[in-house]
């Protein structure tokens, strides 16, 4: 494997992406479940 | 001075609420539940206003009901605003009469009065208001007529105070003097109503010699108490109507003629088969699929355009390979199918619009009920069509336990949103023309397994009777589109929010397993990687209804619990490392996924679409059924149905793709 300074950014930014799902599922994670689900924020019941 | 604010389901409370309080709301959950509480200001005053749970009447049957109760009987509520419909009075006096023995002034207004009057009906109000010695003031919430007297009638206190009595029989309006006359708390009439009905929550009021009181009446009646005092309020009813409410002949309303059609005995399955039909026949149908193949064709020119670019940039084959072969074949699998999703969630906004849904739930209501599940499960079953985390969050106002586990376990079985892709890709590739109908049998498949597994569970696991369910249906509405586009706007974002969070993490996790041995050696054949090695450990598992030991397939149904778009996205990714063998479109064409038949395409969406939940679906049911072990069991059952189905029908349609 070879490394560039093309791929260090590409790596960057990609490191990058996945930092900020990590850190937001991390942030999130004692949230109730329709706070955390994608599809529901607001779940809820009348 | 503090309100109740008070009503049946649908009866314009929300309406009213909003329309007395303005923007001054405080909004958030009733302990313990996510039952929504409001509290607000009346606009011009200093009271405070609480908007209470719907409800049909203060027995606790429900957790609405007990909600309402508690907070009736333990705040110091200083007035309760009732609102009534009057479209309906009959049943909304039940509560009415209810809330008048409590010893709390009540102020009830009337509203949909303009309705009323356009449908013929008169009504009253000095007769009823004299016989309830109430203050009613007639108003419109959705006109917004009458606000002012409201306001005006609170403001100054100018109401009555309640004296009402007497709506019982003689010997019921004896006992209660005398049981009254052994308490010593407020709302003594309310309390030794419950006395007389034997309600458990009240045997701490007894006092000395009242159950004697009690007991002498149930052996004059020879009747199940509660049942007694329901069947004399109704009959006081049915005296006020009689008297206060002067119909001319009824005219029939659109509802009313529309539900005729909607409703009937025998068409309303037919028609709903046919409905639901069309739904899934439009967006995973050949139009679908159309704009499936449009948005396909511009993501692999971006996919081409990005390659190029990145190795003039200077990028190595590896770092290409994990945005294209990683990210944007997992990211963009799923984004293809957005425009689908867009007309699915348009299409079931426009029937939620329109009314239609909750007569679904109605019709459904005595097939469920004579499987063990009340009608009031099909409101989780029917959310459960967009997500399964709200649909069981929503199992939550179940009152009987066992209803509510028997819910619990069987929403996710319904097709969510994220499950469309696979069951489009699929459909799509495989049966072309009947994709449509491939993709609305599905759900109708969904149904029927929900049912027979209710009946099983309610034969072998959970014996009892089901609870009965009171179903407020709405008035038709012509769509309203402001609404339909917002809603539609929302859930197509969540989509994205999703392809652009979970799915960009878990890519780059499959393209990393899927590129690398577990010796870190990059450049590998993709049956000596680390994502191989582990789904050959399971490959067997599926063996049984896809005819071939396939670790692809076998990793890519697993990342399900990721989420289930993942599947399309890791068989993406997968299809992308794999030779291409066919002309066929891509995934198919690849060796990884060749062996797909139409029979095994079948019987892997089924077992998609019956297998555990994705982990925030999981999450609920551990939290909804209370324990970890209730949660396994659950995942056990869901995923050993999703075999054996999965198993049964690729057995048997594969004796056809043998025969032809």
């Amino acid at each position: 494997m070879t490394f560039t300074v093309t791929d260090f950014i590409i790596l960057a930014i990609v490191g990058f992406l996945a930092g900020r799902v990590i850190y937001h599922l991390f942030k999130h994670r004692n949230s109730s479940y329709c706070e955390r689900c994608a599809y529901a924020k607001k779940c809820s019941i009348k | 001075m503090r309100v109740a604010l008070i009503g049946n389901q649908n009866s314009g409370k929300t309406t009213l609420f909003n329309l007395l309080t303005g923007h001054n709301q405080k909004i958030g959950n009733w302990p313990g539940v996510t039952i929504e509480r409001k509290e607000g200001r009346i606009r011009s005053t200093d009271f405070e206003i609480i908007d209470l749970p719907g409800v049909y009447s203060l027995s606790p049957y429900t957790i609405e009901e007990e909600i309402t109760r508690k907070y009736l009987f333990e705040e110091n509520v200083d007035l309760i605003l009732n609102i009534m419909d009057s479209t309906n009075l009959e049943r909304s006096l039940y509560l009415t009469t209810q809330l008048l023995e409590l010893d709390i002034p009540v102020v009830v207004a009337l509203n949909m009065s303009d309705i009323a009057f356009q449908r013929g009906i008169r009504i009253d109000y000095k007769y009823l208001e004299d016989k309830l010695d109430t203050t009613m003031i007639p108003i419109s919430a959705l006109k917004k007529t009458g606000m002012m007297d409201l306001i005006q009638v609170i403001k100054n206190r100018d109401y009555r105070k309640n004296k009402y009595t007497h709506i019982y029989d003689l010997h019921i309006e004896d006992c209660l003097k005398q049981l009254e006359s052994h308490l010593d708390h407020s709302h003594k009439r309310y309390i030794s109503i419950k006395l007389l009905e034997q309600d458990e929550a009240f045997y701490s009021y007894h006092q000395n010699g009242s159950k004697k009181i009690v007991e002498t009446l149930c052996v004059t009646y020879q009747r199940d108490m509660e049942q007694v005092i329901a069947d004399e309020r109704y009959r006081y009813i049915e005296q006020l109507r009689d008297e206060a409410i002067k119909s001319s002949i009824e005219k029939m309303t659109m509802t009313d003629k529309l539900d005729r059609i909607f409703l009937n005995k025998y068409l309303a399955i037919p028609i709903f088969m046919a409905i639901m039909f069309t739904v899934y026949y439009l967006a995973a149908g050949p139009f679908g699929s159309m704009t499936v193949d449009f948005v396909d064709k511009y993501v692999s020119i971006f996919s081409s355009w990005l390659s190029t670019s990145l190795t003039s940039l200077g990028a190595s084959a590896w770092s290409r390979s994990l945005v294209i072969d990683g990210i944007l074949a997992g990211v963009g699998a799923i984004l293809t199918f957005l425009p689908q999703l867009a007309i699915l969630f348009l299409l079931i906004s426009f029937l939620e619009t329109t009314g239609y849904m909750s007569r679904i739930a109605f019709f459904l209501d005595k097939v469920f009920q004579k499987v063990g599940l009340s009608g009031k499960s099909l409101i989780p079953f029917i959310i459960g069509s967009g997500c399964s985390v709200p649909a069981i969050m929503s199992a939550r106002t179940i009152h009987d336990e066992t209803e509510k586990k028997m819910t619990i376990m069987l929403t996710p079985f319904v097709p969510c949103s994220a499950k469309l892709p696979i069951i489009t890709l699929f459909a799509g590739y495989f049966f072309g023309d009947y994709s449509g109908f491939v993709s609305a049998s599905l759900y109708f498949f969904a149904v029927v397994i929900i049912i027979l597994s209710a009946f099983i569970m309610k034969q072998v696991l959970f014996k009892g009777k089901t609870s009965s369910f009171i179903l407020e249906l709405p008035n038709y509405k012509y769509p309203n589109f402001k609404y339909i586009f917002k809603d539609v706007g929302e859930k197509v974002l969540a989509f994205i929010k999703q392809a652009g969070s979970i799915i960009l993490l878990a890519s780059i996790i499959v393209w990393f397993l899927l590129s690398f041995s577990f010796s870190f050696k990059y450049g590998i054949d993709p049956a000596d990687s680390m994502l191989a090695q582990f789904g050959n450990i399971f490959s067997w598992i599926l063996y049984p209804f896809l005819g071939e030991l396939s670790w692809e397939a076998t990793v890519s149904a697993m990342q399900g619990l990721v989420a289930k778009e993942q599947v399309v996205a890791s068989l993406a990714i997968i299809a992308g490392y794999s030779e291409e063998v066919s002309d066929g479109v891509f995934i198919f064409n690849s060796a990884a996924f060749s062996f797909f038949t139409p029979a095994s395409a079948y019987a892997f969406m089924v077992f998609n679409l019956f297998s555990a939940p994705c982990f925030g679906a999981i999450g609920a049911m551990r939290r909804e059924l209370g324990t970890t072990k209730r949660m396994w069991k659950a995942v056990f059952f869901q995923t050993g149905i999703a075999w054996v189905l999965a198993t049964l029908v690729y057995q048997f349609l594969h004796i056809f793709e043998v025969i032809g």
